[in-house]
């Protein structure tokens, strides 16, 4: 398999806060990685580190044979590239949030077709025809005119990532986001995820979801407290974790509070 | 009471005249002040410490003094300064300078109030600053402050009236003209007030026909 995405000792803090401490890790071309962790981990942070909407302050990020932001120079250097320069990159990452964060004041044909047509610069007439097809695929060619506001969150999150993959990215990045969800939604995009995983689509998958991650993601990481503290197959990590930390974790995740089941 | 009612109607056709005046100058203002309000916006999230010193500078002087004195002053202030300017223009200027800080200042309380979620979304998909400002940010952040500006397109409506002291033949003035002639200064003042009035009716009319068209795209 070839390698996709390699990050090497990213590092980031906030204020004197260490988010990230020399997290490195590689994912193959076609694989799904699933990232678990306690709130505060800084999973979210590394994904956004990843695709530099936020900025790290160590280590390198290379998609593909690409560096992005900081790029090694001779003899130790680093150069950091130009926001532009980052902005051509960002369209090969497509992000999808927890909050979905579709544009309230176009519709959902127009938020997936904005992309195409202003950033690669592609004509209307092909973007408009391979959205339909998208949105077909999606089960919401009948939403392509509404605006964001009349859809439920799982429509809501199908259109985002129809959004980003409008744009034929290299590899997904999924921050959360089933956590804004309904309890009965969750599944339908959850089921929709697994459908794009088995299709072929690199993914990298922040989620609280460990029975999603057990059944879909091909290896899982375990980030705690701003360290990878353990990573492997999902099966054998989720079934015989190592860690301590991450045995804790999921007796946490998967044992029911008060009478409702996490 | 000694009101000639027919005076009062009789005073409607020339005034109504005027009136486009008026509503002219209101529209030119306007404009100027939306084109000037946006500018002040993004100029200030720049965050320059001079440049937002100096917009708030402005803004503090133009909320803090009458529009009456800041209109006295564009009319002999700019051609003290070499600017020769008719009274139509220097009053136009004054309008849409006073209107410009306080649009800037509606917008920046709609944008304090706005979701930033759209505009990372946005930079994560790569789109330019420049693109992110007219495609993503500006249309959401006018479809949410359409009420304040329709206000404030009232306010600017009523602030053409003003003009009359700058002697623009606006409708005050005209009316004006007619209560020298014909001694009866109540019937043409209020048929002014009248057309005004009718004015600002169909503006915020128009401004909730408005609100409902797109209320579908707010978030």
């Amino acid at each position: 398999m070839k390698s996709l995405l390699k990050v090497t000792n990213l590092s980031k803090s906030f204020g004197a806060v260490p988010a990230l401490r020399d997290i490195s890790l590689e994912v193959m071309a076609g694989e799904v990685i699933c990232i678990i962790g306690p709130s505060g981990c800084g999973k979210s942070t590394l994904l956004r580190c990843i695709n530099h909407l936020t900025f790290p302050d160590g280590g390198f990020v290379e998609l593909g044979d690409v560096y992005i932001g900081r790029e090694p120079m001779a003899g130790g250097k680093v150069r950091m590239q130009s926001h532009s320069q980052i902005d051509k990159l960002r369209p090969r990452m497509g992000f999808v949030f927890q909050q979905f964060n579709l544009w309230p004041h176009l519709s959902v044909l127009e938020n997936i077709t904005r992309g195409p047509i202003k950033v690669q610069r592609r004509p209307r007439p092909e973007v408009e025809a391979d959205a339909m097809v998208l949105l077909t695929r999606f089960g919401l060619a009948d939403k392509a005119t509404a605006f964001p506001a009349a859809l439920s969150g799982g429509q809501k999150q199908r259109v985002a990532i129809a959004r980003a993959l409008a744009l034929e990215p290299q590899l997904m990045l999924f921050d959360e986001p089933t956590s804004a969800l309904d309890p009965e939604i969750v599944k339908e995009v959850l089921l929709f995820m697994r459908e794009l995983a088995e299709s072929g689509v690199t993914m990298v998958i922040v989620t609280h979801e460990i029975a999603f991650a057990r059944h879909v993601a091909d290896r899982v990481i375990f980030l705690d407290g701003g360290y990878v503290a353990e990573e492997g197959p999902a099966e054998e990590l989720l079934t015989n974790p190592k860690n301590p930390r991450l045995r804790e974790f999921l007796s946490q995740i998967d044992s029911p509070v008060m009478g409702c089941s996490a | 009471m000694d009101f000639d009612f027919w005076g009062m109607i009789g005073a409607f056709p020339s005034l109504s005249r005027a009136a486009f005046t008026n509503l002219t100058i209101a529209i030119v203002a306007m404009s100027l002040a939306m084109l000037g309000g946006t500018t002040l916006t993004i100029l200030r999230s720049f965050g320059i410490s001079i440049v937002n010193g100096a917009i708030s500078t402005l803004i503090s002087f133009v909320r803090g003094t009458p529009i009456l004195v800041q209109i006295f002053l564009f009319y002999y202030g700019l051609p003290a300064i070499g600017l020769d300017l008719t009274p139509i223009q220097a009053g136009v200027l004054a309008i849409a300078v006073n209107s410009s800080v306080f649009i800037t200042e509606i917008m920046r309380g709609g944008l304090s109030g706005m979701d930033t979620g759209p505009v990372e979304a946005a930079i994560a998909l790569g789109v330019r600053p420049r693109a992110i400002w007219g495609r993503v940010i500006l249309p959401q952040l006018y479809i949410r402050i359409l009420p304040p500006l329709v206000n404030e397109l009232t306010t600017v409506v009523k602030g053409t009236a003003l003009l009359s002291v700058i002697t623009v033949i606006e409708v005050l003035r005209t009316a004006q003209q007619i209560a020298n002639t014909t001694f009866r200064p109540l019937e043409p003042l209020l048929a002014a007030a009248v057309i005004l009035f009718a004015l600002n009716l169909a503006i915020s009319q128009a401004g909730k026909h408005l609100e409902t068209r797109f209320a579908a795209r707010r978030g």
